[in-house]
């Protein structure tokens, strides 16, 4: 075989889609060239590397609590002493103002917290999670959505010991469960998936912005302290009602809907409307393909920025 | 790596891929939000624009099933784009590649090893990202543990292994990845000597015993001499010359040989400052010959010109040699020479000229970055790897021995020997 010198000179040619194509027998053939056109979100490639999905998932649990002395105790601890802080700012310090369906405060908030944690840490992580993994995106290819869904795990593991608590709470409170349990997967579900899908713009935006990391918290704050998580909804003070567009505000802010549903399911209070779920269903919908989406159309920059 | 053959024995097809990257001058692309949101309300856009820089330009050729193929090329040459792109990280700009198997890449050893957790959570959370799945890890777990020799810790955190041991396992992980196509990114240059042979025999034992297809990126061109059967020779993104490594890798040493080792500066791009700038720097042979060929036992001479414009410092100049793998040889000012050592300069041009003793460095290849520094801790001057040599293994330092010489140098020590019991030994 003899030596082959190319020059340099040719033209550059336009191509189609990228895709795995399988070929007939086992050969697997694979075709690496640019994407053109609209991206597609695929998620059955994410399905195709679920192990991988588990064990991003698993190995996010498995961290969390190495080399502290207190370990799994942290994730009961957690819950119980944010509860805790809430309920004597709003139900002690602000006596009177906020109300709580008569359900005790402490029991109300906690409740509220296990939703808006939810909420809160569904954002944070799927944000997180490009910047967090830069060194693999960098040098390893997988479907670059399986990092902000193995998430889920970690969100999952903290609301099922939330949940355990809670169970033991109600038994010492003697406030029973009520039908409305049957509502709870949905409610999750809803939560997570519009929450996940906000965070996909906000890990897509924060390759190249890395200003997502600072005003992200301080926007997950103030969301917090505008929805009901530690107070009723029902009830707000008569100061703040007077504002017709704070109580707009509060009507419109998704966070509401989110935390009222799972309240309802886990309590038996007050039930969100009906319409209020079905416009935050097709909003979350909307929100997590589309938030799908730009992170998919983002993807193929990211090893090149990160 | 001829089109010739049936399309049923090509592993990899590469056509007309390329890749470019827009590089922003002044700011011309946003890199925070606050640029993003005051830019369009900013007038003045003088003085910015986006350069687009070509990684790769039109690179096409094919690697039949079963070939080792090397791709060497100097640094920025895009050997490492190329992996990239082939191993779906990166996108191209245009072209196509087909890759007709399972591919398994190893960019950098160790990617996603994560510091807190043991040797065996780290073995099953690498597999997966390398693309195994539980099973097959399962199945080769204990193959994984022996090839690395860290069956003691494997219960203990990575983050207290020590690096040889962490590249061990890293590496164990990967060669058990049982892909048709295996791409490698100068996995190579690290971990101690033993285990890189260890690895290369797994490597050729991966592509004679499997019928398994290797790319893998080296600037050792004993590397690819020892384990390819063709190369790519990348030059400045596009292809230099495909074909048998021998061929290709000599191609490559001789293009070292012509241009790099001598460069020439004029007074308005001379690097440095308005109190020094850098001339000329060269490499030289015994008799006083600009040459980039050298064989073991000749001294390299390194010589560098340099003008001084300002008066009363004193004026440093400095060598920092690297190896192929990018390791400091030795970075070297003078500190023998007393009375040049401490001098305050006057203005003028100046020569100065250092010899590197010969036998020292093993064989290879060695590029040369010359800096000068004023007043010991100011550097005035520094142009990366400006010039290049190449040490060719004329057989000493052997006696005999055929196989490869391990180590960064091959030095030559006096041994002195004596028989102290002459006669039968009991």
């Amino acid at each position: 075989m003899s030596i082959v010198e190319k020059k340099s000179a040719g033209e550059v040619r336009p191509v189609s889609t990228d895709t795995s194509v399988p070929q007939s027998g086992s050969q697997r053939v694979t075709v690496i060239e640019p994407r053109s056109g609209l991206a597609t979100i695929n998620l059955s490639e994410v399905w195709a590397f679920r192990d991988l999905l588990f064990t991003f998932a698993i190995r996010d649990v498995k961290l969390r609590y190495r080399q502290t002395a207190l370990g799994v105790i942290w994730v009961v601890m957690q819950p119980i002493l944010s509860a805790l802080i809430f309920n004597i700012i709003f139900g002690m310090v602000g006596k009177g103002r906020f109300t709580y369906d008569g359900y005790p405060p402490f029991i109300f908030i906690f409740v509220g917290q296990m939703a808006w944690s939810v909420i809160n840490s569904s954002i944070t992580r799927t944000t997180g999670s490009l910047i967090g993994n830069a060194n693999l995106v960098s040098k390893i290819y997988f479907p670059r959505l399986v990092l902000p869904l193995s998430n889920i795990g970690s969100v999952a593991i903290d609301f099922g010991v939330s949940f355990a608590v809670l169970l033991i709470l109600l038994v010492l409170y003697h406030i029973p469960l009520t039908i409305w349990i049957v509502t709870l997967p949905f409610f999750l579900l809803l939560t997570t998936f519009a929450a996940i899908g906000f965070g996909l713009y906000m890990a897509a935006l924060m390759v190249s912005y890395r200003d997502i990391a600072y005003v992200l918290p301080i926007f997950l704050q103030l969301l917090m302290y505008a929805s009901p998580v530690n107070f009723s909804s029902t009830g707000l003070p008569e100061d703040i009602k007077k504002h017709a567009w704070a109580l707009l505000f509060f009507q419109l802010n998704p966070v509401t809907t989110l935390v009222n549903g799972m309240r309802w399911s886990l309590l038996g209070t007050n039930p969100p409307s009906l319409i209020s779920v079905a416009v935050m269903t097709a909003f979350a919908v909307v929100l997590f393909y589309g938030g799908a989406f730009f992170f998919r159309t983002q993807e193929t920059r990211f090893a090149d920025v990160i | 790596m001829s089109s010739s053959e049936s399309s049923s024995d090509v592993a990899i097809r590469v056509e007309g891929l390329s890749k470019s990257y827009s590089i922003s001058h002044n700011g011309a692309q946003p890199d925070s939000l606050r640029e993003l949101l005051v830019k369009p309300f900013q007038r003045s856009t003088e003085g910015r624009s986006i350069e687009t820089f070509w990684a790769l330009k039109n690179v096409s050729f094919e690697v039949e099933r079963g070939d080792v193929v090397g791709v060497i090329g100097r640094n920025g040459a895009g050997k490492s784009t190329l992996l990239k792109i082939l191993s779906r990280v990166a996108e191209p700009t245009a072209g196509r590649a087909s890759l007709h198997g399972r591919v398994g890449s190893l960019l950098e050893v160790g990617t996603g090893f994560h510091p807190e957790l043991t040797g065996r959570e780290n073995v099953y959370l690498n597999g997966a990202i390398l693309g195994m799945g539980r099973k097959e890890i399962d199945s080769q777990f204990d193959s994984i543990v022996d090839f690395s020799g860290v069956e003691k810790f494997l219960d203990t955190p990575v983050k207290r292994y020590s690096s040889g041991m962490y590249v061990r396992l890293a590496f164990a992980v990967a060669a058990h990845l049982e892909s048709e196509i295996l791409i490698l990114d100068e996995v190579l240059a690290v971990g101690d000597s033993t285990f890189q042979k260890k690895c290369l025999g797994k490597i050729q034992d991966v592509a004679s015993n499997g019928g398994r297809t290797v790319l893998f990126v080296s600037h050792s061109m004993n590397s690819v001499l020892q384990l390819c059967n063709k190369a790519v020779y990348l030059q400045n993104g596009t292809v230099r010359a495909t074909g048998p490594a021998a061929e290709v890798a000599g191609l490559y040493i001789n293009d070292g040989m012509t241009n790099m080792s001598e460069r020439i500066w004029s007074a308005e791009d001379a690097p440095g400052n308005e109190m020094a700038r850098l001339l000329a720097v060269r490499v030289m042979n015994a008799k006083g010959e600009v040459s980039g060929d050298f064989t073991m036992t000749e001294p390299v001479i390194l010589e560098m010109e340099f003008a001084v414009y300002e008066a009363g410092h004193t004026i440093a100049p400095v060598f920092h040699v690297f190896n192929e793998q990018g390791i400091c040889m030795f970075s070297k000012g003078n500190t023998e020479n007393k009375a040049w050592l401490d001098r305050h300069y006057e203005k003028g041009v100046y020569r100065a000229r250092c010899v590197i003793p010969a036998p020292l460095f093993n064989d290879g290849g060695y590029n040369v970055t010359p800096i000068i520094v004023r007043d010991y801790n100011h550097i005035l001057a520094n142009v990366t790897e400006a010039i290049h040599f190449e040490l060719h293994d004329d057989g000493s330092g052997r006696a005999g021995y055929t196989g490869p010489m391990m180590g960064v140098l091959r030095p030559a020590f006096d041994w002195d020997f004596e028989e102290i019991s002459a006669g039968i030994v009991k």
